[in-house]
């Protein structure tokens, strides 16, 4: 089938795509050891732990605004033809006082001076610095950087963002929307650590050219499992005896343990290695190119028409913070935000009187505390925001992480009729979405355990398993090397004739 | 047995005379455990990743089936 040209060639390709893929699969053995110590030990893993500031650091009242919520709306409709807003909230950051309005739930938000009616986003970097300095217990502002950053939360691709690095009792930089400073996410020293590593060596996406460098990922992904067939190729044709077996008088060479070695950690981890790099690659496409249907955006209804009207009229803040003020915790700081919401059928107002809880519901006809949604209204209000406004199925409650407080909340789920079977997290007293997760989220899991060698739970078994896999690996990529280039005493000695005359006898 | 120009450069190969197809050719007792491990270790893995994902969709439908009792909105 294949002749001693053939064999030629594959012994040549194996050799050249070898040492050139040296850096690339180095770069994946390195950044994935590195990434499983970074992760081992942290707590909330890459999420983190964080004290959120509980209070704005000035104590600013909500019911000194100046412009009322209603002529708010009325600024939206006249100025900006905006006829429904999803939520309009106020809120305190340091000594400036914000009405932030959403206009449907994936957009950017529109954010107005509350003393000025001014409009104010995108938000300049003297005022992202100052809610960069409200995130964190602790924390200062040592500088800003201008960036965007993909989120699950909004239809744009890229959120326009600064990355706010964060001095103090908590070191770490603040992902912050330009929008409406929002924290869209936080890193430590580890998270940073391993997104440097993922970034660079993983998954090597440089830039956000992400069709680009997910090309050149994948070709060289297709490179290392073409090596690897090839290297079974001539671990088969190059078995001892055979006539493309290496002379015996060869076999005397100084680096003959290492093609020794070469055959064996070849035979050894090829396979496991090809596998890695087809799961690799899925995940990749999933994380990379694929993230939007991933993350659920595919879900995001087009033709969203909920939340109210900017005709109607809203309660203004004394309002609202006289009736609600019995129900709240007393303490000498004011009230941090109030937002005004429909949850169905009925009016709402979310009241955050601290910044590191999940904030209390009321209803804005009787001033009484909503606890929880029934799952009934819960669902009604979700489905408004799944594409096709698709039939659903209540599928339980859970708790689950929310960015905005990097905590979990209780949540219902929901099951989704759509393309994409989406399930649905839905925060249980706000009826905010959480989280979206397709089918093919869902059936992730398994995926990524067989990247991470987690096969059996137990750390230590896991994490050996892997250590030895990435030592083959390495050791595979340094016995390549020494076989191409055995040095110049080597290569001295394989050219002298043979005194026993053993590389012209063959035998 | 004499040695012929490699067809591509850096290539080795030998020829043999008619006396080398009686010669056994096998792999080492070396070769043949680390072909095993390696084919140990692809099975395993794909065994455990079939397991695996079997659970998970079984799981993933149970959701369903448990969930569609209390609320089923179309």
């Amino acid at each position: 089938m294949f002749g001693a040209r053939d064999k030629a060639r594959v012994a040549s390709w194996h050799r050249w795509l070898g040492l050139g893929l040296t850096v690339p699969l180095a770069g994946w053995v390195v950044s994935a050891a590195v990434m499983m110590l970074v992760t081992m030990n942290a707590p909330n893993g890459l999420a983190g732990v964080y004290t959120l500031n509980p209070y704005n650091s000035v104590d600013v009242r909500l019911d000194e605004a100046t412009v009322d919520p209603t002529a708010v709306l009325r600024k939206l409709a006249t100025e900006h033809g905006i006829e429904r807003v999803y939520w309009l909230r106020l809120q305190s950051r340091g000594p400036h006082l914000w009405y932030v309005v959403k206009p449907t739930p994936y957009v950017l938000a529109m954010v107005f001076d509350a003393r000025t009616g001014e409009r104010l986003d995108p938000l300049p970097d003297a005022l992202l610095h100052v809610v960069a300095g409200e995130a964190l217990a602790g924390g200062r502002v040592a500088g800003l950087e201008s960036a965007t950053e993909y989120n699950r939360y909004y239809e744009l691709d890229r959120v326009p963002v600064v990355r706010a690095s964060i001095v103090g009792d908590q070191p770490a930089t603040l992902i912050i929307s330009r929008d409406e400073g929002r924290t869209l996410r936080r890193l430590n020293v580890d998270s940073e650590r391993f997104n440097w590593w993922y970034r660079t060596l993983h998954v090597t996406q440089f830039t956000d050219h992400i069709g680009l460098w997910t090309t050149l990922l994948f070709a060289a992904a297709f490179g290392v499992i073409s090596l690897t067939v090839f290297g079974y190729l001539l671990f088969w044709w190059r078995r001892p005896g055979s006539v493309s077996a290496p002379l015996p008088a060869r076999s005397r060479l100084p680096h003959q343990p290492s093609r020794n070695w070469h055959r064996k950690l070849g035979a050894a981890a090829g396979g496991v290695l090809a596998l890695q790099l087809i799961v690799g690659a899925y995940l990749w496409i999933n994380l990379g190119p694929l993230e939007d249907p991933f993350r659920g955006k595919a879900s995001f209804s087009t033709d969203w028409g909920a939340g109210f009207t900017t005709e109607r009229s809203l309660d203004v803040p004394a309002t609202v913070l006289a009736r609600v003020s019995a129900s709240l915790p007393q303490g000498v700081r004011p009230v941090q935000a109030i937002e005004w919401r429909q949850l169905g059928e009925q009016d709402a107002w979310v009241v955050t009187s601290r910044m590191d809880e999940v904030p209390r519901v009321f209803a804005a006809a009787t001033g009484a505390p909503i606890e929880a949604l029934s799952p009934e209204v819960a669902g009604k209000i979700v489905r408004q925001e799944v594409v096709g406004r698709p039939s659903f199925i209540y599928a339980g409650t859970s708790p689950q992480l929310w960015m905005d407080l990097n905590r979990p909340v209780p949540t219902y789920q929901f099951r989704f009729d759509d393309p994409g079977r989406t399930d649905v997290y839905v925060a249980q007293n706000t009826g905010q979405i959480i989280q979206r997760r397709p089918w093919f989220w869902r059936m992730f899991g398994p995926f990524l355990d067989v990247h991470m060698f987690s096969f059996t739970g137990i750390k230590v078994v896991d994490i050996t398993l892997l250590a030895l896999f990435q030592l083959g690996i390495l050791g595979l990529i340094a016995t390549g090397w020494r076989l191409q280039f055995p040095g110049t005493r080597e290569l001295r000695e394989a050219r002298e004739p043979d005194p026993a005359g053993a590389s012209g006898s063959g035998a | 047995m004499s040695r012929v120009t490699p067809p591509v450069p850096g290539a080795v190969l030998h020829a043999r005379g008619d006396g080398a197809a009686r010669r056994q050719v096998a792999l080492t007792k070396g070769d043949v455990a680390a072909l095993l491990v390696g084919a140990a270790l692809v099975l395993s893995m794909l065994t455990w990743f079939s397991w695996r994902m079997a659970q998970h969709v079984s799981r993933d439908r149970v959701v369903e089936t448990q969930a569609s009792a209390p609320l089923h909105v179309h």
